[in-house]
């Protein structure tokens, strides 16, 4: 619902949410119970699964990326419509 | 850990009441509010959920997602922060309906917490790379050219911010607050020496290049913030900076090719441990270095509009 508002700002926080409740599945997923984080260490005898940690980080950062750009998109829309509203 | 259980049940009921205060909402600005503190629950959800890496880079991100926020919001809203959303009860519908399936879908799902079958990487990763860090091993070793089309994935994002502002990046400032600047001239070099350590700890606890950028690019932030004017680096090195992080990824990658084997195989050259920590670096200063100009550019694009 947030993605189908028409305020723009509220779209790209959706955009945002929807992102990470994704993360949150992924990650979710990689976890084995009564195990450690996946550092190795000498103590430790079974370990949660690294392979989504690696993917949801690089996806954490190019999120942020799309989203600002969608910010700075979402203002010069702005300026462009109240240039049409005063005209 | 001790109350794993409560914590996740605490964290999901907690979650669930933010999202629904959030879609609900008319106010931006308590929009932007709840976002934060999802974050927060975020991270403290990957903490649970053992990934100590991934939960360092959601805090540090959000931080700078927030301020683009914000500096979005001061551009496009006049006077009064408020949307009057008319409530259209077929999409309330339609998003029950996509959650019913996907409930359904998850039944076949492994069980939570079950022992997972990706056992290699854990195994050979300290014979292989000799990093104890799995998770920086695979993200710079057994996933580089993932990695490294990622960091380029980024600086495509900051430079077409740069296009939108129509080349201009610089931050108007006002009249600076006595207070502001000195708890930043006392914090901020204790956070950029944090910083530093995040980044060259990468590869034995966790931390790295991604987390350690980020949290470079918060540090400048806050000095344009209290509008210390010496401090400001100009675009086009910022630009040079971020173009030279991945182009040294790639270049740390070629040495493979120099030496006769397979592109990013840093065996031959340095080992592995050496080339996962320079990959590190490199990223590090390629990710802050767009993270400034995507501040720059959306600085300059909101002050534009006003």
């Amino acid at each position: 619902m947030a993605l189908a508002s028409q305020d723009l700002m509220k779209k790209i926080f959706g955009l945002g949410l929807f992102q990470s409740s994704v993360l949150w599945f992924f990650i979710g997923l990689g976890k084995v119970a009564g195990a450690v984080p996946p550092i190795l260490s000498s103590q430790a005898v079974s370990y949660s699964n690294p392979l989504p940690h690696v993917l949801m980080l690089t996806a954490i950062v190019v999120g942020i990326a799309t989203l600002s750009l969608g910010f700075a998109l979402v203002i010069r829309i702005q300026n462009a419509a109240q240039l049409c509203i005063n005209s | 850990m001790m109350f794993e259980t409560e914590l996740l049940i605490f964290i999901f009921i907690s979650v669930a009441l933010i999202v629904i205060a959030m879609i609900r909402s008319n106010n931006i600005l308590i929009i932007t509010l709840l976002s934060s503190t999802f974050s927060l629950f975020t991270m403290v959800l990957y903490l649970v959920l053992d990934a100590p890496d991934v939960a360092m880079t959601e805090s540090s991100i959000s931080i700078l997602a927030i301020i683009f926020a914000i500096y979005a919001i001061k551009a496009i809203y006049p006077v009064t922060y408020i949307f009057h959303d008319p409530f259209k009860p077929i999409l309330f519908i339609l998003s029950l309906v996509l959650a019913a399936i996907l409930i359904y879908a998850a039944q076949d799902l492994p069980e939570f917490g079950a022992p997972k079958f990706n056992q290699y990487y854990l195994r050979n990763s300290e014979s292989d790379t000799g990093v104890i860090s799995v998770v920086a091993a695979v993200l710079a070793s057994y996933r580089g050219y993932d990695t490294m089309l990622e960091t380029l994935v980024i600086l495509v994002g900051g430079l077409s911010i740069l296009l939108i502002s129509d080349g201009q990046a610089k931050v108007s400032y006002d009249k600076q607050d006595k207070l502001v600047a000195l708890m930043s001239r006392f914090m901020l070099p204790i956070i950029l020496l944090f910083a530093l350590y995040i980044q060259s700890h990468g590869e034995i606890s966790p931390g790295g290049g991604f987390q350690a950028g980020s949290i470079i690019a918060a540090i400048f932030i806050g000095l344009a913030m209290a509008c210390e004017e010496y401090v400001l680096i100009s675009k086009n090195k910022l630009k040079v900076l971020a173009v030279t992080g991945v182009g040294l990824y790639f270049l740390v990658g070629l040495t493979g090719l120099i030496a006769g084997v397979e592109f990013l195989n840093y065996n031959i050259f340095f080992g592995q441990a050496i080339g996962i920590m320079l990959v590190e670096y490199v990223v590090g200063m390629a990710v802050a270095s767009t993270m400034i100009l995507i501040y720059l550019g959306i600085s300059d694009v909101a002050s534009k509009s006003l």
